[in-house]
């Protein structure tokens, strides 16, 4: 066990590395040069002379490993850069902004599982009749749905029409947070409750609950002591790849309500072109990500007996 | 309560897959024509302001109305469907084509070059979805083109994913090595007996992510990063009339009843797909 | 007239519309032992499922009827025939392995078993458990009891099962090829374990398998089956000693010959 985890920490190192690299070649290699765009945004006028200079200090003109190397330096000591637009340093400004994204990002996930998890079950045990038909045609809906275009038909029937709920902002305390959190919920769950479904369909066909039938135990208890307990693994593992694209559907709902979190932040550094911000928030949302799915992967391991038994031998 | 399942119903299962994939089918061929032949079914002329109509609802001789340069919303939504539609395929298709040569490749050499195929591959999953889409398309300065390109980056693991394992599966069958005994040179092998055999996952993830793509192109189109005014795409569209959602709600009504259509259609037709390709009862 | 233990009655069972036993009669009386021999497909498995009730969806009795002491198993409603399994018929599987949940304890799953038909204790439960696994002259029930199914072996498992099964002291015991995964030496174990219930308990017990010499040792009666047909059927010594049908005397023979070679 102990040496799974280590395994797993000791691969996160190629990763991590891979995630820096390709974001700083992304950035670093831009159609614009980075002098210029300084140029556009302060609005200052430069001689070539200076430019030159500017680009010798900041280290511009020698080959690109090595301002990889320096670079990847300063970001682990915290030295992400300035916001070409603010100028204020890019590493504080995200974290500044990062709990608002994971409060919504919290608020979205449970109502995704309390919306999935029984409709899911709901679904396979009732397999093929209207409640099953019902779900899946909901989920489908929701699945062909873009989350921009809900957002703006919440907006346009809590906010302007019923006028219930703010149209943008997080400052009205918790009723800002529901429209932006039903609509990522609404696209998580579309395709997390035939995910559920899947998995609960497949437990329930397998040898054991004929097992407990044949034994006289009752069908709800094996499914919500066996059946359950057993999807429960899986589900959780599923959940954790979904948080991916939870994660990069913030950018366009919190830009669309306001929602003062780095995805807005994102969104609004790539109107300006400021891709020092662009580079962070690509990074860090990577490496969240990537710690989630570890985090997982461990829990998993640790929660399954036959993984965390096995391997000591029986 | 004797539930049979009996021969006759299983056929009319089978027949019932056979309408579904001729209407959807048909629905989503029909649906790329319109997309083909937009130019010419435009009852307007989708680029001409006439700031005197400006903002008209939905009725008369404007069927969807005019957004606020006097446009014709209709005649801009079939054309927008150009832009949108024929990115998504493309995309698609560029996707399963380097996705899946790289799955072969990966599966059926393996060793160093599969692990490392595999990293690489690794790297691009570790991006949470549109974050490095968004970052690529506005390094790249936006243009549709770009943002097909960027999400091209972070969807091709899932084809190589997918054809590198269908690929392990088959590459010890029987009929794999009696075409290696006969002789068969590498890439006649491939295309005779590889492609074929594991084309099935790989088409039904790849119809049914036609869906998704021209949710993802819109999205970034919404957001600036993709086409750019005056193109029309419906995704850009919504973002222009975003401001007008309480007084003139149908200026982003029709491009976004229109995505949710085409996505629908083409979701049916992916799962009808699935349906026959890949059965699992 | 003693009231039949188990009654089988011209059964017809298809699967998905397709017959898969055509008309199936066998009769057998309190404590007997009845063995069903013959090859995969034969419909053997499915005829004792169809006695529990448990043929599924796709599955179902479309002529005759089964009673156990007179009650009809085919016309049951869910809720009775769910207080009869346990109580008074059990089960015992090829794999109990796969019968149980794999990520829960053998005693958490005993008990839920037992307390859907009787109000008792853990520890009541742990006792019985205990003193059936004595029974088959177990000596580490409590370390069993704890473990998950993965961790014991093949034979410790079938143990299992059969303690899970005779638990609530079933008057009929179908065993459905339990000694088909099992090594040789363990086998004769298990069956031995069986017939001692019976001996114990005065239990009947329906045992399907491929093996004729498991149904020469324990049964009383014998039933042959052959693409979901009754070959043949009677008293066990009549049909391995004085077999009518050719099918019969192939199956005998086919043994003899491996004994023998």
């Amino acid at each position: 066990m102990k040496n799974y985890i280590a395994k797993r920490f000791l691969l996160l190192i190629p990763i991590l590395l891979g995630i820096t690299l390709l974001s700083f070649l992304l950035t670093n290699s831009g159609a614009s040069d980075v002098i210029s765009l300084m140029e556009a945004n302060t609005g200052r006028v430069m001689s070539e002379a200076e430019k030159s200079r500017l680009r010798a200090d900041l280290g511009l003109d020698k080959p690109i490993v090595q301002q990889y190397v320096v670079w990847l330096g300063k970001v682990l000591t915290g030295d992400m850069g300035k916001s070409f637009v603010s100028g204020k340093p890019v590493f504080s400004t995200f974290l500044s902004k990062l709990p608002a994204t994971v409060y919504l990002t919290i608020t979205s996930i449970l109502l995704t599982v309390v919306i999935s998890i029984p409709l899911g079950i709901l679904s396979a045990v009732r397999r093929n009749k209207i409640a099953d038909y019902l779900i899946r045609f909901l989920s489908f809906i929701g699945n062909s749905l873009p989350n921009f275009f809900v957002s703006l038909l919440l907006i346009y029937f809590f906010s302007l029409k019923l006028n219930l709920l703010p149209v943008m902002g997080n400052s009205a305390g918790w009723k800002s947070v529901i429209l932006p959190t039903m609509t990522l919920a609404l696209s998580m769950a579309s395709k997390y409750t035939r995910q559920v479904r899947a998995v609960v369909l497949e437990e329930l066909g397998k040898d054991y609950v004929q097992g407990a039938q044949a034994r006289g135990v009752g069908e709800k208890r094996i499914l919500y002591f066996s059946v359950l307990k057993s999807s429960m693994l899986t589900l959780v593992t599923l959940l954790a790849l979904s948080i991916g694209s939870l994660l990069g559907g913030t950018a366009i709902v919190e830009s669309i309500f306001m929602w003062d979190g780095v995805g807005k932040m994102a969104v609004d550094a790539i109107t300006m072109r400021d891709y020092p911000v662009i580079q962070a928030y690509v990074i860090w949302m990577a490496v969240i990500y990537v710690c989630v799915n570890l985090v997982t992967d461990i829990l998993y391991h640790y929660l399954d007996p036959r993984i965390r038994l096995g391997q000591e031998g029986a | 309560m004797d539930e049979k399942i009996t021969v006759r119903a299983q056929k009319i299962v089978k027949n019932r897959t056979k309408f579904k994939m001729i209407v959807f089918g048909g629905l989503a061929v029909l649906v790329i024509l319109i997309a083909s032949l937009a130019p010419y079914l435009t009852p307007y002329d989708p680029y001409e302001q006439d700031l005197s109509i400006a903002l008209q609802p939905p009725g008369g001789s404007h069927l969807l109305g005019t957004d606020r340069y006097g446009r014709d919303m209709l005649s801009r939504v079939i054309i927008g469907s150009q832009t949108t539609i024929f990115s998504a395929l493309l995309l698609v298709a560029v996707i399963t084509c380097v996705g899946g040569a790289v799955g072969i490749i990966c599966g059926y050499y393996g060793g160093k070059l599969d692990s490392f195929l595999m990293r690489v591959s690794d790297i691009f999953l570790a991006f949470p979805g549109m974050v490095f889409a968004i970052a690529v398309a506005s390094v790249m300065n936006g243009g549709v083109m770009n943002a097909a390109v960027a999400l091209a980056c972070i969807s091709w693991p899932k084809y190589a994913r997918i054809t590198r394992s269908q690929v392990m599966m088959i590459k010890h069958m029987p009929y794999m090595e009696a075409a290696k005994l006969s002789g068969s040179g590498t890439f006649k092998m491939i295309g005779k007996h590889v492609v074929p055999n594991i084309a099935g996952p790989v088409v039904v993830t790849a119809v049914l992510d036609i869906g998704t793509m021209i949710m993802e192109i819109a999205g970034l189109s919404f957001l600036g990063l993709g086409a750019a005014p005056p193109t029309a795409e419906w995704g850009s569209m919504m973002s222009s009339g975003r401001s007008m959602l309480q007084t003139s709600p149908w200026v982003i009504l029709a491009p976004g009843c229109a995505i949710f259509l085409t996505v629908v259609i083409f979701n049916l037709a992916g799962d009808t797909v699935r349906d026959v390709l890949d059965p699992r009862e | 007239m003693s009231e039949l233990l188990l009654d089988i009655q011209h059964v017809e069972i298809c699967y998905n519309g397709r017959p898969v036993v055509h008309d199936v009669s066998l009769q057998m009386e309190p404590g007997e032992i009845l063995g069903i021999v013959g090859e995969s497909g034969s419909g053997k498995s499915t005829l004792i499922k169809a006695a529990m009730g448990l043929l599924g969806d796709s599955g179902a009795v479309t002529k005759g009827d089964i009673y156990y002491k007179g009650q009809n198993v085919v016309d049951a409603d869910s809720h009775a025939l769910r207080n009869m399994r346990g109580p008074a018929m059990g089960m015992i599987f090829q794999n109990t392995e796969s019968s149980l949940c794999p990520i829960r304890k053998i005693e958490d799953q005993l008990y839920e078993s037992v307390i859907q038909h009787e109000k008792v204790t853990r520890n009541e439960v742990r006792e019985r458990a205990l003193e059936l696994f004595a029974h088959m002259r177990l000596t580490d029930g409590r370390r069993i009891l704890n473990s998950y199914p993965f961790e014991l072996s093949g034979g410790m498992n079938q143990r299992v099962g059969i303690m899970m099964a005779m638990i609530l002291k079933p008057d009929l015991l179908f065993a459905d090829e339990p000694t088909s995964a099992l090594d040789v030496t363990v086998q004769a174990q298990v069956v031995k374990e069986m017939m001692k219930m019976r001996e114990l308990y005065g239990t009947g017990i329906v045992i399907v398998t491929h093996n004729i010499g498991v149904v020469e040792y324990m049964a009383d009666k014998a039933a042959v089956m052959h693409e979901g047909n009754l070959v043949e059927y009677g008293r066990k010594e009549e049909i391995i000693l004085h077999p009518q049908k050719d099918y019969t005397k192939r199956l005998i023979g086919a043994v003899m010959r491996i004994n023998r070679g």
